[in-house]
Parts: C-alpha cells; sequence; structure tokens
C-alpha cells in the first residue's frame, strides 16, 4: 500500500498498546455516499490500492448495494494511512477490527 | 462549449469564461464550506477516544489537503482561457476537489441516501443546488473519462 506519511506521526503516541494488538489486522472499510460518482470510486480503489479494474469494480458495486465494503486489511498504521488517503479524495472511510 | 479532452500527459479543458466564472463563484462558495463539513471531514474511528487521537494527528493534513486541492482548481479556472492544460498531478487535484466539493454541496442540499435524483421532481434537477452538483459531475465524469485504458 503506498505512502507512508502518518507513520512518522502515528509513532509520537504513547506506546498504550501491546505489540500483539498493534500487529493484528485492521479493515479499512469504505461506505456508500449517494453523490459520489461510481467510475470515482473504481479509479480511488484502482490508484489507492492497486487492483485491477474488474476488483475494484466489484468492490464498488458492493459499496453502492450493500453500503460498505472491506476494501483492504492492514495493521493498524497502514490501515490509518489507507483511511486517510481515502478521506482526502472525499470518500467515507472507517477503520474497523475484523 | 465546454469540452475536456486527453491530451499526453494529462488533459486539455476547454472551457468559455461565463463557464468559468458560473464554476468559479460556486467554488468560492463551497471552498469555505468544505472545513466545516462532516462528510468532507469524516470520522475514521465509532471509538470516540481513537477517533480523537486519529483527528488530531491527521485532521490538519486532510483540511491542508482539501485546500490545495480546491486552490489548484480555482487557480486553473482563473486563467483567461479558453483552454487550459492540466498535467497528470493536476487532474488528480481536480478530481479529488470535485468529488469533496460535490459531497459538501449534498451535505449542504441535505442529499443523506441513494434514490435521491429518482425521488426529485425532474424540473428540480435544473435548481441551482442541483444543477450545480450535475455541473460538477460533468466536469469529473469527463476528467474520468480521460483517464480510461
Amino acid at each position: 500500500m503506498p505512502g507512508e506519511g502518518a507513520v512518522s506521526e502515528r509513532a509520537k503516541r504513547p506506546a498504550a498498546e501491546g505489540a500483539a494488538q498493534r500487529d493484528r489486522a485492521w479493515e479499512v472499510v469504505v461506505w456508500n455516499d449517494p453523490v459520489t460518482l461510481m467510475s470515482y470510486v473504481v479509479w480511488v480503489l484502482r490508484r489507492l490500492f492497486g487492483y485491477d479494474q474488474p476488483t475494484a469494480t466489484r468492490l464498488m458495486l458492493q459499496v453502492h448495494h450493500e453500503g460498505r465494503a472491506v476494501v483492504a486489511a492492514a495493521p493498524r498504521e497502514q490501515a490509518e494511512v489507507a483511511v486517510a488517503q481515502l478521506h482526502a479524495h472525499g470518500l467515507q472511510a472507517t477503520l474497523a477490527r475484523p | 462549449m465546454a469540452a475536456i479532452r486527453r491530451v499526453p500527459g494529462g488533459a486539455e479543458v476547454e472551457l468559455e469564461g461565463l463557464e468559468r466564472q458560473a464554476l468559479l463563484g460556486l467554488l468560492a462558495q463551497l471552498d469555505p464550506m468544505v472545513p466545516l463539513s462532516r462528510r468532507a471531514v469524516p470520522p475514521a474511528y465509532d471509538d470516540p477516544v481513537l477517533e480523537a487521537e486519529y483527528r488530531r494527528l491527521t485532521g490538519p493534513d486532510l483540511q491542508e489537503a482539501h485546500a490545495r486541492d480546491v486552490a489548484e482548481m480555482r487557480r486553473v479556472l482563473a486563467e483567461p482561457g479558453p483552454v487550459s492544460r492540466l498535467t497528470a498531478a493536476e487532474v488528480d487535484a481536480w478530481l479529488r476537489a470535485l468529488a469533496v466539493l460535490r459531497v459538501v454541496l449534498a451535505e449542504h442540499i441535505g442529499i443523506t441516501g441513494d434514490g435521491w435524483e429518482e425521488d426529485l421532481d425532474p424540473p428540480a434537477h435544473g435548481r441551482p443546488p442541483y444543477a450545480a452538483l450535475h455541473a460538477l459531475g460533468w466536469v469529473q465524469d469527463e476528467l474520468l473519462a480521460t483517464l480510461q485504458d
């Protein structure tokens, strides 16, 4: 997953969590938005996560029909970077524990 | 007549003076609404403690990124025209700015769920806020078309 900008920021946090919890994968969830163009969502998913057109389209349709889709799973720091990038692209995205 | 074309290394945006002024006016109105919009600056966590910490660390960067993208679009629209060249990076900035401005406008109008296009009386699509939403969507759609494989 591209982008490491938030990693150094993340390191400033108090080390309150154990290593096991830190390394556990978090889900990156994209939520439906009624005005965001479907073709744009596909473009963003391809751009940020490197998906091919069919995979990005399937995920976009899942967002559209089911209201949400898990588009990636990663350790918390990486998942946060991904969510920040999705937010910068105007998409609704959250982190969730699997 | 407005047109957006793919050119080597980016895109070419052809907009007449009135079209530029209309879009610029819209962007000038929406720009200050972006930092206050929940849809442009959405939560990342359900947990309020995690969310507060996440917001503290990432909030300023997100606001700055939105502001930079919208400023980029305004800068190009302010060119005399009618034709402006966008680099690939500028196309990306426009796409992001348009996505953000459309969710901000939708939030302002009160569009909260799918089906709003069908629920709205056809003539109402021409009312200013909806027409603005469609106009921004047209630009975004045309720019995306220039990126097709």
